[in-house]
């Protein structure tokens, strides 16, 4: 037998990828909510005797009826329809052991499958924890499968489960678990014939294609799988019969699958009475999801995160700031007078330094990320927002992607595969973007460094205006939502079906791992993209060169001074010049960008030509050729809501493009996004000056 | 270091640089997606068919 093929699924969040992250020693984004897993991945571990296994980590369904895209990976994936993957041979179903009756009905599914089955009985210290005993031995009998208990978060049962999987004599269940009702089955009979016919199909395949054409045809023809035209035609004869009957075929078939079930949770699972009256989780649910106290909890977190990422951060900041300075001074002090030595001392350092600086606070931010995901809150945060969320005719589903948004838009934007209607999908596609990703912090940070110095206010103020941004980010987003189902994509608000994981202790390893691995992508991103367009846009400061000119006059006179002057007409009524202009262009390569323009834009003033300072002081020091200060604190917040609305992120429209299909729906956003922040800035300008501020 | 050697090093990274964001361009046009670290590449919002 050549190297076997894995497939680990289960219901959402019962700890998938824990476990194989666990066997291949990858490190696939684990969560303790549900859908954290989009796309199908794939890793590698060896049996006991070495041998090479291939593992497929599936996104996690609650049926083999999929309702969602990422639904339809597993699906298609298991049944051998995926001309990407090959078909499975063996399957690992990880079942929630302390919601045993819910996961067994898609492990029964699965069971149906004719493939060799081990089934992963993970989360038991929990089920324990319930008062629930679970005879592991008796449940194996049931099922006709090997039954590895685990506790994937501590590594308890991942050599029991690779000992499984190396076994040879894996075989899948010697009969049916459950029967199918006696008004179905000739129908089934036909049914499979007719699949069996149309390509070639394992007996076990067809029976569970035929009982998917019977159950809930609309979510495979909808996801374009190819159904036999002849039990695409024997199905509506029966179902037809089975109208005129007044017999309702599906529902039968889903209670029948229960009973068979709830037959065995009730001879394997012994409940201790520990369970009875309210959990732990649902004591602490009683004031985290509270009406009232539930929101004063999210605001509370939120500030939390905020003043740390202030606070802590300061130190490791100036550090940095420091050294970047240093190295600066020294390669003008060190190397001969010339192009070189420019494009390093006004190019390279001051734009990549000036981006790194922010690595301590966007570090900070992601390791309370990474502990409140791990503790379970994401979901009741998700709980609190739905109400929010449910009254601009926002899917509840769609506070994930949004949540993931808060990070990079674009695994927000991946993640919307698992919203079921093709409507709100776009909805949360298009107003994703206005979340407040993390590539926008390095540019409110250094905005409210400039517009509030530490000297002259509290910390407070600071963590005040970064809220706000995220609040404007946020309700704008509910606002384009809220307009788009009422416009262009027009549609019923769906409920939400939400499952509260219990809170689990947040691993303080897996936390400092998370942040370590946003540590990687940040300086990767620096060192590469970041690099690169400091070193292009150097170029584009320097020539063409104007003889004997100041610096200043040189960069008006150069390439990037020739483009922003040309769009300066457009952004003038917002109090912006033609140097903030080619920020706003470059930085459509990624919005940090916008920093580092800044800093080699700005570190060739006049009076600074052979010194480099901090990138906040030679922005104050900047003025416009009247005299007038440029970044005035008006100018400032002008720039920071632009940043909330503009669509300045070229590999998010690009990921809009692949996830759409069209370039229809990128431009649409491109367009609404960009007029949105072009039309509040000017707003927020204009009422600025009618208060007073410069 | 003379000047123009400068002018020629600083020209030749100037190059690089531009060859790269290019070539990443229209690697990811292509449909890889490395930021969220898959390599599926389609399209998988389609309208349903009738």
């Amino acid at each position: 037998m050549s190297e076997p093929v894995y497939a680990f699924v289960g219901n959402p969040n019962c700890g998938k990828s824990t476990l194989f992250n666990a066997l291949t020693g990858l490190r696939q984004k684990v969560g303790n909510y549900p859908g954290v897993t989009v796309e199908k991945k794939v890793g590698e571990c060896f049996s006991q005797h070495g041998r090479r296994m291939q593992i497929i980590d599936l996104p996690g369904a609650y049926s083999l009826a999929a309702r969602s895209p990422d639904e339809a990976v597993m699906r298609d994936v298991l049944l051998g329809r995926r001309t990407d993957t090959p078909r499975p041979d063996r399957v690992v179903c990880i079942v929630d052991a302390t919601n045993l009756e819910r996961n067994l009905y898609l492990a029964t599914q699965i069971l149906d499958l004719g493939v060799p089955v081990i089934v992963a009985l993970n989360m038991m210290d929990l089920a324990e924890a319930n008062g629930l005993r679970i005879d592991v031995a008796a449940l194996s009998a049931r099922l006709g499968v090997p039954v590895i208990p685990c506790r994937a978060n501590v590594g308890g049962g991942i050599t029991e489960l690779r000992l499984a999987m190396s076994r040879a004599d894996l075989a899948p269940p010697a009969q049916p678990l459950w029967s199918v009702p006696g008004e179905i089955a000739p129908a089934l009979e036909e049914l499979v014939a007719e699949i069996s016919r149309h390509g070639p199909r394992a007996a076990a395949v067809a029976r569970a294609e035929a009982l998917l054409v019977l159950g809930d045809r609309k979510s495979l023809t909808a996801s374009g799988v190819a159904v036999s035209p002849g039990a695409l035609a024997a199905a509506d004869r029966w179902e037809a019969k089975w109208k005129a009957e007044d017999f309702d075929w599906r529902g039968a078939l889903v209670a029948a699958r229960y009973d068979a079930v709830g037959e065995i949770v009730r001879d394997v699972v012994q409940s201790s009475g520990a369970a009875e009256g309210p959990s732990v989780s649902d004591r602490i649910d009683a004031v985290v999801v509270h009406p009232v106290w539930g929101w004063a909890m999210l605001v509370a977190v939120m500030a939390a995160m905020f003043l740390s990422i202030f606070t802590l951060a300061e130190y490791p900041m100036g550090w940095i700031d420091s050294g970047v300075t240093w190295l600066a001074a020294m390669v003008h002090g060190t190397m001969a007078p010339g192009d070189l030595r420019d494009l390093f001392a006004d190019g390279v350092i001051p734009g990549v330094g000036g981006i790194i600086v922010f690595l301590p606070q966007i570090l900070i931010l992601f390791f309370f990320i990474g502990l409140l995901e791990q503790t379970g809150y994401m979901s009741r945060a998700a709980f609190m927002m739905d109400r929010l969320m449910s009254r601009v005719g926002l899917d509840g589903k769609s506070f994930i992607p949004l949540l993931s948004s808060y990070a990079c838009a674009i695994p927000g934007i991946m993640a919307t595969r698992t919203i079921e209607s093709r409507k709100d999908r776009l909805v949360t596609i298009l107003v994703a973007p206005l979340m407040t990703c993390s590539a926008r912090l390095p540019v409110y940070l250094l905005l409210i460094a400039t517009l509030v110095p530490n000297e002259r206010v509290p910390v407070l103020t600071k963590v005040g205006l970064m809220f706000a941004m995220f609040a404007l980010g946020t309700g704008g987003a509910f606002f384009f939502a809220w307009l788009f189902k009422r416009t262009l994509l027009r549609g019923e608000a769906p409920m939400m079906i939400l499952e509260l994981p219990p809170y689990r202790l947040p691993s303080l390893f897996s936390a400092v791992l998370h942040m370590g691995e946003r540590a990687f992508m940040f300086l990767r991103k620096a060192g590469t993209v970041i690099l690169a367009i400091s070193i292009v846009l150097w170029a584009l400061t320097t020539f063409p060169r104007l003889p004997n000119a100041t610096p200043a006059e040189q960069i008006a006179h150069s390439y990037a001074g020739q483009i922003g002057h040309a769009i300066e007409p457009a952004i003038e009524p917002l109090g912006f010049d033609w140097q903030i202009g080619v920020g706003l262009i470059t930085s459509f390569a990624a919005r940090e960008v916008f920093v580092s323009s800044m800093a080699v834009i700005f570190n060739v003033d006049d009076n600074r030509a052979d010194a480099t300072v901090p990138l906040r002081q030679a922005l104050l020091d900047a003025h416009w050729p009247d005299g007038r200060a440029l970044f005035t604190p008006l100018v400032c917040f002008t720039l920071m809501v632009f940043y909330v609305f503009a669509l300045q992120c070229v590999s998010t429209i690009v990921i809009v493009r692949r996830e759409t299909g069209s370039w229809k729906w990128p431009l649409v956003q491109i367009g609404y996004m960009t007029a949105t922040a072009w039309l509040a800035c000017f707003v927020v300008r204009h009422l600025g000056l009618l208060l007073g501020f410069a | 270091m003379n000047e123009t050697i400068q002018t020629v090093g600083a020209l030749g990274l100037v190059a690089a640089a531009l060859g790269f964001l290019v070539w990443r361009w229209l690697r990811r046009r292509g449909g890889a997606c490395e930021d969220a670290d898959c390599r599926c590449g389609k399209s998988v919002l389609r309208k349903p068919k009738k």
